[in-house]
C-alpha cells in the first residue's frame, strides 16, 4: 500500500509552536519577577488562606454540655455516605433517657470524598466537617480517625459543644 | 370454591372478586390499595382501636373502618377522597400527640407504621401545645422482649396476640386516657415460647427485640425466603443478613397457611447464631500430633481423598438429618457407586412418629428440619435401617477404621450427640463434614466446614410431608465448601 506522506519540509513546523510557547512563558517569566501584575500568591505555610465557614474539612463529632458525644448512633450519616467511609457500632445507655450511644464511630479518612452528606444527614447535629485540611500521614491506619480523635483531638481544644436543645 | 361464594365489587372503579363474608380490609391489603392501619392484623380477631383503614361506601353517609366490614356483592368502596385524607391526617395527628420521635434510636425505624404512613398522610406541623405524657422506657419483658411504653400507640395488636395465639393472656392494657399503657401484670416477664412474635407484629418500636437491639438497622438488611431450621415443623422464615459484615441478624416468621401461619417460634427465632461466623468451623483443620491445625483446602482435600481410597469399600459414614435434601442424595448416590454400604443416619424413629406439638402452638420433638428427607433418601437406596442404634453396635465390635461424619449445623437439636459418639476414640481416622464448631472438641483428625442452611438451596421436608425450597444467600464462612463440592 502506498501511504502518502507530506513534504520533509512540513516536519519543521513545529518549531513554529515551539518558540509560541516558549515565548509565554518568557513573558509571564518577567511579568511576575517584575511584579507588572499583582498575582495573590500566598507563601504558605507561614500565610494561610482564610476559608469560608461552610469549608468541609476534617469531620467533629459535637459533644453535649455535659461533654459526652452528642451522637446517638442513629446510623443515618453511614447510610447516606457515599464512599462508605463510616463505620459506626452502638450500645446500650445505662441513662435510659439516652438508651442508644456509640461505643465506636470510625472515619476512613481515605476513602472520604467530603462530600458532607453525614453533616446533611444528621438529625441532632452530632456530626460536622470541620475546618482542618491538612492530614498529610505516612501509615494507612493512621487515617482511620476513631470516636476520641474525632470529638476531642488536641486541635479542638476540649471539643466542639453544640447548643442545640436535645 | 365454588362460583356462588364469590362476590364482586368495585373499589376506586377497580373490579374486585372475594369470598363472600371476607374482611375488607384483607381484601384491599391482598389487592394492594393504599390503605393505612396499625391495629389490623390478618391472623387476630379484628379490634378496630386505631382508626386508620377509614373507607367510604357509595349509600353510606359516613366513612367507616374497613377492617369491620365484611365484602358484598355490588358494593362500591372509595379509599381515596378529600374527606378521608382529612381523616387520616388528623388521627394520625393524634396518635403522635404523645409520641416521642425518637426514631433516631427506635430500632424499628426502617420498617415502622408510623414512618410509612406519616410520610404520606402527616400533617408535618404540630399543633398540640401540651407537654408530652412521658411514660416509662426500657422495660425488660422477658427474655427477648423490651418495652417502651412511649412509643406505643394502644393498638393492643400484642395484647389480642397473647390472647389468642398462645393463649397465655399476659399482656394487657393498664390504665385510662391518655395514661394507658401496655405491660404484663406486675412487670413479670413474658413465658411463653412466642414472645418475639409480639415484636414482629408490633407496628411502632414499643416493643423491640433485645437480641436485635441497636445491632443493624433494618434497611442494611437483604431478605432470603428459607426454612427454619430448629425443627421438624419447617416454619416459613425470612433470614434477614447483611452480606457485606457476613452476619445474619435475625429470622422472622413467613406467611405460610398450611404450615406455621404467620408465626414462629423464640426457639427457632435465635437458631440465627448458630450459623453465624463465631460459631462455625471457619478452616479445614487437621490433626497434627494431639492437636488440630488449621490448613488450607488443597491440603485437607488431599488428606480426605487419600483417606477414601485407602479404606476402599470398608469407609463407614454417618449422617444427621441437618443437610437439605439434595445433600442427601448427593451423599448417598457418591458413596453407594463406591460399594460403600455401611451409610448410617441419626433419625430417632421414635421422635418422627409423635408429631404432637410440645409447645403452645408449633415446636416439635424433633428438633431436625429434615428427618423425613433424610428416611426418604436412606429408603431408596435401602439403607433405612441403619440407624443410630446400628451404628453404636458397629462402633462397639471396633472394626471401624475410617468413619465419616456428617454432624448436626445445630448443637441443640441433639444435645446427646457427642454422648451418642462414645467409643468413637478407637477408630483410626475419623473425618468431620460439618459446621457447629462446639463439635471441634470432638476428637476427629480432619475437620471440614461445610455450608450452613442460609448459604446453599435445597429442601426440606417437614414432618408432615411437606417438601419446601431455602434459598442461598451470601458465604458467610469464606472458606466453607459444599458438599457436592467436597465429594466428588
Amino acid at each position: 500500500m502506498l501511504i502518502p506522506r507530506p513534504p520533509a519540509y512540513r516536519k519543521w513546523l513545529y518549531l513554529r509552536g515551539f518558540y509560541w510557547g516558549f515565548y509565554t512563558t518568557l513573558k509571564h517569566f518577567t511579568l511576575n519577577l517584575l511584579h507588572l501584575r499583582k498575582i495573590p500568591t500566598i507563601q504558605y505555610p507561614e500565610k494561610r488562606r482564610e476559608r469560608s465557614p461552610r469549608f468541609k474539612g476534617k469531620h467533629i463529632l459535637t459533644k453535649k454540655l455535659d461533654g459526652s458525644i452528642r451522637c446517638t448512633s442513629c446510623y443515618l450519616c453511614q447510610t447516606a455516605c457515599p464512599a462508605d467511609c463510616i463505620k459506626i457500632t452502638a450500645s446500650e445507655h445505662e441513662d435510659p433517657t439516652v438508651e442508644k450511644f456509640p461505643i465506636s464511630f470510625q472515619i476512613d479518612l481515605l476513602r472520604c470524598v467530603m462530600c458532607g452528606y453525614c453533616e446533611e444527614a444528621c438529625p441532632v447535629d452530632a456530626i460536622r466537617m470541620g475546618q482542618e485540611y491538612e492530614w498529610a500521614d505516612f501509615s494507612e491506619s493512621n487515617y482511620i480517625m476513631d470516636i476520641d480523635h474525632l470529638a476531642s483531638r488536641p486541635s479542638l481544644k476540649g471539643g466542639v459543644i453544640s447548643k442545640l436543645p436535645t | 370454591m365454588s362460583e356462588k361464594n364469590i362476590v364482586q365489587f368495585e373499589v376506586d372503579g377497580k373490579e374486585v372478586q372475594a369470598p363472600k363474608g371476607e374482611n375488607l380490609l384483607k381484601v384491599l391489603i391482598d389487592q394492594k390499595f393504599k390503605v393505612p392501619y396499625y391495629c389490623y392484623h390478618p391472623g387476630l380477631s379484628v379490634a378496630g382501636a386505631c382508626r386508620m383503614c377509614f373507607v367510604e361506601q357509595e349509600g353510606v353517609p359516613r366513612p367507616m373502618i374497613s377492617c369491620n366490614m365484611q365484602v358484598q356483592e355490588g358494593m362500591k368502596i372509595k379509599t381515596e377522597s378529600e374527606n378521608l385524607k382529612n381523616i387520616r391526617k388528623w388521627n394520625l395527628a393524634f396518635h403522635l400527640i404523645n409520641h416521642p420521635l425518637d426514631c433516631p434510636i427506635c430500632d424499628q425505624a426502617g420498617e415502622c407504621g408510623l414512618q410509612d404512613f406519616y410520610m404520606e398522610h402527616g400533617q408535618y406541623n404540630s399543633q398540640m401545645q401540651e407537654q408530652k405524657v412521658l411514660k416509662r422506657k426500657v422495660v425488660s419483658i422477658g427474655d427477648h422482649v423490651m418495652l417502651d411504653s412511649e412509643r406505643c400507640i394502644l393498638c393492643s395488636r400484642c395484647v389480642r396476640f397473647f390472647d389468642e395465639v398462645p393463649k397465655t393472656s399476659e399482656m394487657a392494657i393498664f390504665n385510662r386516657g391518655d395514661r394507658s399503657e401496655i405491660g404484663t401484670f406486675l412487670d413479670r416477664p413474658l413465658k411463653n415460647n412466642y414472645t418475639l412474635n409480639s415484636v414482629n407484629i408490633c407496628p411502632v418500636g414499643a416493643l423491640t427485640s433485645k437480641d436485635f437491639r441497636f445491632k443493624k438497622r433494618v434497611w442494611f438488611l437483604k431478605k432470603l425466603n428459607s426454612i427454619c431450621p430448629g425443627c421438624s415443623t419447617g416454619c416459613n422464615i425470612e433470614v434477614h443478613e447483611d452480606p457485606r459484615e457476613k452476619q445474619v441478624f435475625r429470622m422472622l416468621p413467613r406467611y405460610n397457611e398450611n404450615v406455621n401461619g404467620h408465626w414462629m417460634c423464640d426457639y427457632g427465632a435465635m437458631r440465627y447464631e448458630k450459623i453465624n461466623p463465631k460459631n462455625r468451623i471457619l478452616t479445614p483443620k487437621l490433626k497434627q500430633g494431639h492437636e488440630l491445625v488449621p490448613t488450607d483446602w488443597d491440603n485437607a482435600q488431599k488428606y480426605f481423598d487419600d483417606a477414601m481410597e485407602k479404606v476402599g469399600k470398608d469407609l463407614y459414614v454417618l449422617i444427621t438429618p441437618q443437610y437439605t435434601v439434595e445433600e442427601f442424595e448427593h451423599i448417598y448416590a457418591t458413596f453407594t457407586q463406591k460399594g460403600i454400604q455401611n451409610i448410617f443416619h441419626t433419625v430417632d424413629e421414635k421422635n418422627i412418629k409423635d408429631t404432637k406439638v410440645i409447645d403452645e402452638l408449633l415446636m416439635r420433638n424433633d428438633k431436625n428440619p429434615n428427618s423425613k428427607g433424610l428416611l426418604k433418601v436412606s429408603a431408596a437406596h435401602g439403607l433405612e435401617k441403619q440407624n443410630l442404634a446400628a451404628f453404636q453396635k458397629e462402633l462397639e465390635t471396633q472394626k471401624i477404621k475410617t468413619l465419616v461424619v456428617f454432624s448436626p449445623a445445630d448443637p441443640d437439636s441433639d444435645p446427646e450427640f457427642m454422648n451418642s459418639l462414645k467409643g468413637i476414640e478407637a477408630v483410626e481416622t475419623k473425618i468431620q463434614l460439618g459446621t457447629a464448631a462446639q463439635y471441634e472438641t470432638l476428637d476427629f483428625d480432619c475437620i471440614l466446614p461445610t455450608l450452613s442452611f442460609v448459604e446453599k438451596a435445597g429442601t426440606f421436608i417437614n414432618f408432615n410431608d411437606v417438601e419446601q425450597k431455602i434459598e442461598a444467600g451470601a458465604k458467610l464462612v469464606e472458606d466453607a465448601k459444599a458438599i457436592s463440592e467436597i465429594l466428588c
